[in-house]
């Protein structure tokens, strides 16, 4: 079963998928055309910005290491406010300015700055690692069962063909640790040092927001074999989700409100998600193809209620089968869209999420 | 980058894994092995996602260089992942050992090749499932001919 044939695809002929594949790719041109010196110039701001709120934080710091000790509430407020400071200028930095840099947004600015191949940042996985478990692994094996290890990181079963473990009833819990410690999870999820040396191996709420709410969909490994441009696109627009908010809510989660998008278009600059987003719904509208979006606090709790029912095994949720049930094969017949045999097919890549695959290599 | 994951060989820049010596990475199957004369699909892709350097397999640096012949420069489509400057002689070696095929490259004589430096790169993934991956330069600071 290929991509196109998933349930949601099954009302599409060979031609609407193509059609599907051919405006986004004039979307694309057009604002790969239209990158521009005010592009040039937000990435600049908010540089600027996370640089002075990074300062500001620890003048406050210092301020309240400094100050006299009867003066506690200048010394407490200036400890709260200094970390505060700190703590959204570290947010800035690894969302709006690390993860768009080094997915090459602002590469066509040839400023070697601020480029995906000299970035890096001050957080526990490096940046070259990153760029393999999260550009390569997680972007072009979106919400692929055994392969991307953002699906649970490694400790959450977050699809029902996942095998169920006792050790899952304890996932709210998990959960709740993986969001206080993330950049060490994140660290340790495609964490095979020695493997990927010897190059045996292809070296929490918005993560979680961005594929795990209703709506979104997991794949499994036939599903992404020998897809053309169009399929991938289809594929990452299902396996995405959305969430509504406001310009600033957007720039702090890195604009992965626009989830979608920046499956489509992972290397376009990330302040013009909100144009593409216009014209990524209206093509979803005019074809029939699911948009999943809602406010944050619908999809978070939505994510959080598929890693509590999830926790169960599936004999004890079956209520909740049609809502987290599995990839069902079509009922409708499908389009002959030229693929492969099993046959003709490339052997299997067997390098590829071995921590996770081992959790979903069993169909429960 | 921490010193102990520069000690396991993460980061650590122009060194080059032995094996990879002969055969550029962007041609290697994951076990290593490959064919000079062919791409390697799953390859391509990991060097334009994960930004590694198509013959060594390092981490790239600034600015890239792109390797292809006349027609994909005129075209701004190239075949083959951004290399570093110090990769650019590995795989022009490997590209001028003959007129036969080489690195995806239907053989023929005659082929004239080009190095373009540029600031980054768009990728272009293929309409057809045996298309290939282009790579279409978007800041260029020069073109040279080989």
């Amino acid at each position: 079963m290929a991509i196109a044939d998933v349930k949601e695809y099954t009302h599409l002929t060979a031609e609407e998928v193509e059609e599907i594949g051919r405006r986004l790719d004039e979307l694309r041109a057009r604002i790969e055309a239209s990158r521009n010196a005010e592009d040039a110039a937000y990435i600049h701001r908010v540089i600027r910005v996370q640089r002075g709120l990074a300062f500001a934080g620890r003048v406050a710091m210092a301020v309240g290491a400094w100050a006299p000790k009867e003066r506690k509430a200048v010394r407490r407020g200036a400890v709260v406010g200094g970390t505060a400071l700190l703590g959204v200028a570290k947010i800035l930095e690894n969302m709006e300015i690390g993860h768009n840099v080094m997915h090459g947004q602002w590469d066509w600015m040839n400023d070697p700055e601020i480029h995906s191949s000299t970035w890096e940042w001050d957080t526990a996985q490096p940046a070259e690692q990153w760029k393999h478990s999260h550009n390569y692994v997680h972007h072009q094996f979106t919400n692929v069962l055994g392969y991307d290890n953002d699906i649970g990181y490694g400790i959450l079963r977050m699809a029902r063909e996942q095998k169920w473990h006792p050790a899952n009833l304890g996932q709210p819990v998990y959960n709740s640790l993986l969001a206080l410690l993330f950049e060490w999870g994140v660290a340790l999820h495609d964490l095979d040092i020695e493997r990927i040396r010897k190059l045996e191996k292809d070296p929490v709420e918005i993560i979680f927001c961005g594929h795990f709410p209703d709506g979104a969909l997991h794949f499994t490994e036939e599903q992404v074999e020998d897809e053309t441009r169009a399929e991938w696109y289809l594929r990452q627009m299902l396996g995405a989700a959305n969430f509504d908010g406001g310009r600033l809510l957007h720039v702090l989660s890195g604009s992965l409100g626009f989830q979608i998008e920046h499956h489509l278009l992972p290397d376009l600059p990330s302040n013009r998600y909100p144009e593409i987003a216009v014209e990524v719904r209206k093509l979803c509208t005019e074809f029939g193809i699911p948009y999943t979006t809602g406010p944050l606090y619908r999809q978070y709790g939505q994510a959080l209620r598929t890693i509590t029912l999830l926790s169960l095994p599936n004999s004890m949720t079956q209520h909740a089968s049609e809502k987290y049930g599995a990839v069902e094969p079509p009922t409708a017949e499908v389009t002959d869209r030229g693929r492969k045999s099993d046959d003709e097919r490339p052997t299997r890549r067997t390098e590829l999420g071995g921590w996770s695959r081992a959790g979903a290599s069993a169909r429960a | 980058m921490s010193a102990g994951l520069s000690r396991l060989g993460l980061g650590a820049g122009s060194t080059r894994p032995p094996h990879l010596a002969t055969v550029p990475f962007v041609a290697t199957d994951p076990g290593g092995a490959g064919d000079p004369a062919r791409l390697h699909r799953a390859r391509v892709l990991q060097c334009a996602l994960s930004r590694v350097c198509g013959v060594c397999a390092q981490t790239l640096d600034h600015p890239l260089h792109l390797v292809g012949t006349v027609a994909e420069a005129d075209d701004n489509a190239y075949r083959l992942p951004p290399v570093h400057a110090a990769c650019v002689a590995d795989v022009v070696a490997v590209l001028t050992a003959g007129d036969g095929d080489a690195l995806g490259h239907p053989g023929a004589p005659d082929r004239q090749w080009v190095v373009v430096t540029t600031g980054g790169f768009d990728l272009v993934r293929p309409t057809t499932r045996t298309g290939l991956h282009l790579f279409r330069p978007n800041a260029v600071v020069e073109r040279r001919a080989i």
